[in-house]
């Protein structure tokens, strides 16, 4: 289904834009490392949902508008930099319960169809993968640049273009909000007009990600090899930044990890159409 | 000749006494009160307006449910049906996929669409006036359904009605507003329930 300008422009855009902002901001205000990041890509993402699909009430009656729920959760993580304590254990077992507490909020429905062993597992194991996007994106977000923002921008882009093909692009229109909104910080770090580094943004960035893939795989028919490809597109492309160290800043490195990611992200397109029924009418 | 539901499903005697049929009635009452759907011979189409220049027809190919009819108080009588939302049928299975995802039905997350009634009264020749709770999207609401009796027969595993009702119903205010705000779909969708019931 095609959506209007008014809807791109609202819906899209304003978010960008109202997360730029934010970023420039933060850039000239006092605030706790993150706080900007946080309140930009949150923020923004929670605008842009609203203005797609309406509140909708609380507690959400879909599981997709658990989504901006999530951004918001996210938003609170990421200003309060509980996660980035040094201390391991607090931000662990934060990350472990607001993506299980996430996960069991999505899967409300799906549970009562679920043998109860299988939904342990598929709430244990996704709570832990999410957890770990998270710690990872995290990290890769406290180093300076453009690099892990572009990255997670790119994947919201695969992520909506597999979820636009698996049957939602009402929930791909959502993943391609939070992609401008991940752009405007990739942009802002790139020209330096955003905080030097935008770890803030990870916890509002993976949940909102995370709730969006586990609709598109549980309520609509995206692979769940597809949705586990996206989550770990990302992963791939920072943990080999991080690997490579100062090497990693050479610009034809930099080229090879986003074509890691993109290749990645590619096949869970891919994985995505060959699940999907033909456009033959 | 006017055959109410009510009269239908009560004890020939009673109904003959009550109502004064003629004793000629072409389908007597059966002394069961309670009626199953028949899903194999009932069927529930929707019509929906296409980018504001056509008509488009599609089908549910699943329904249950059971009609329970009391003869003294029709207040008690009580009318239910289910629609299973996965069933949904447009003739095209990529169509299809996109109905049941979350932008229009969301068929895992809200497998059913259910009526259950809180009021039956007879309703002119043959017709009743049901009113009831409507879900669909896991969204209830109060409903009213003038449900036309089609025939009565005696079948030949037992007695056997037909029922049909047209309604129409905003989608939107069941939160399932998908294609509405860029015109592709229409947001009034008429909907035909017609069923097949079989006594006991």
């Amino acid at each position: 289904m095609p959506f209007t300008p008014a809807q791109f422009l609202l819906g899209v855009v304003l978010p960008a834009l109202a997360a730029a902002l934010v970023l420039l901001a933060a850039r000239r205000a006092a605030g706790g490392p993150g706080l900007g990041a946080a309140l930009a890509v949150g923020g923004g993402y929670v605008l842009a949902h609203l203005l797609q699909r309406g509140g909708r009430g609380l507690p959400p009656r879909e599981a997709t508008d658990w989504a901006w729920v999530a951004a918001i959760a996210g938003m609170l993580a990421g200003a309060s930099g509980l996660t980035r304590r040094r201390t391991p254990l607090l931000p662990l077992a934060l990350r472990l319960l607001l993506s299980g507490a996430l996960l069991w909020q999505l899967l409300a429905a799906w549970r009562t169809q679920a043998e109860p062993d299988e939904m342990r597992s598929v709430i244990a194991v996704g709570a832990a993968v999410l957890a770990l996007l998270w710690t990872v994106v995290e990290v890769g977000l406290e180093r300076p640049g453009w690099f892990a923002p572009a990255l997670l921008a790119v994947t919201a882009a695969g992520a909506a273009g597999a979820i636009g093909l698996s049957g939602s692009f009402r929930v791909a229109l959502l993943a391609g909000a939070l992609c401008a909104v991940l752009c405007a910080a990739a942009v802002g770090s790139a020209l330096r007009l955003a905080p030097p580094t935008l770890e803030g943004a990870a916890a509002p960035a993976v949940l909102a990600l995370g709730a969006l893939l586990t609709c598109a795989a549980f309520y609509s028919e995206l692979p769940r090899a597809a949705a586990f490809l996206i989550g770990g597109a990302p992963v791939a492309g920072l943990v080999g930044d991080a690997l490579l160290g100062a090497r990693a800043r050479r610009p034809a490195v930099r080229g090879g990890l986003l074509l890691l990611v993109a290749a990645l992200l590619g096949l869970a397109v891919k994985l995505a159409v060959d699940a999907s029924p033909s456009f033959d009418m | 000749m006017k055959l109410t539901l009510l009269a239908l499903l009560a004890p020939p005697a009673a109904v003959l006494a009550s109502l004064a049929l003629p004793a000629a009635a072409p389908a007597p009452a059966p002394a069961a009160d309670a009626w199953t759907i028949d899903p194999v011979h009932s069927s529930v189409i929707y019509k929906v307006r296409h980018m504001g220049v056509s008509n488009f027809y599609g089908t549910f190919k699943e329904i249950g449910g059971q009609i329970s009819m009391d003869p003294k108080d029709p207040s008690k009588s009580l009318v239910t049906f289910t629609i299973q939302t996965a069933s949904i049928d447009s003739r095209n299975p990529k169509r299809d996929q996109d109905l049941s995802g979350p932008d229009f039905f969301s068929v895992k997350e809200f497998p059913t669409i259910e009526f259950k009634s809180t009021s039956v009264k007879p309703d002119g020749q043959d017709g009743y006036d049901v009113s009831g709770k409507f879900t669909m999207h896991g969204v209830t609401k109060d409903m009213s359904l003038k449900v036309q009796q089609v025939g009565m027969a005696d079948g030949p595993k037992g007695k056997m009605a037909g029922y049909e009702t047209h309604t129409t119903l905003k989608r939107s205010d069941y939160g399932m507003d998908g294609g509405v705000s860029n015109g592709m779909l229409g947001d009034e969708v008429e909907v035909t329930v017609s069923v097949e019931v079989h006594a006991g």
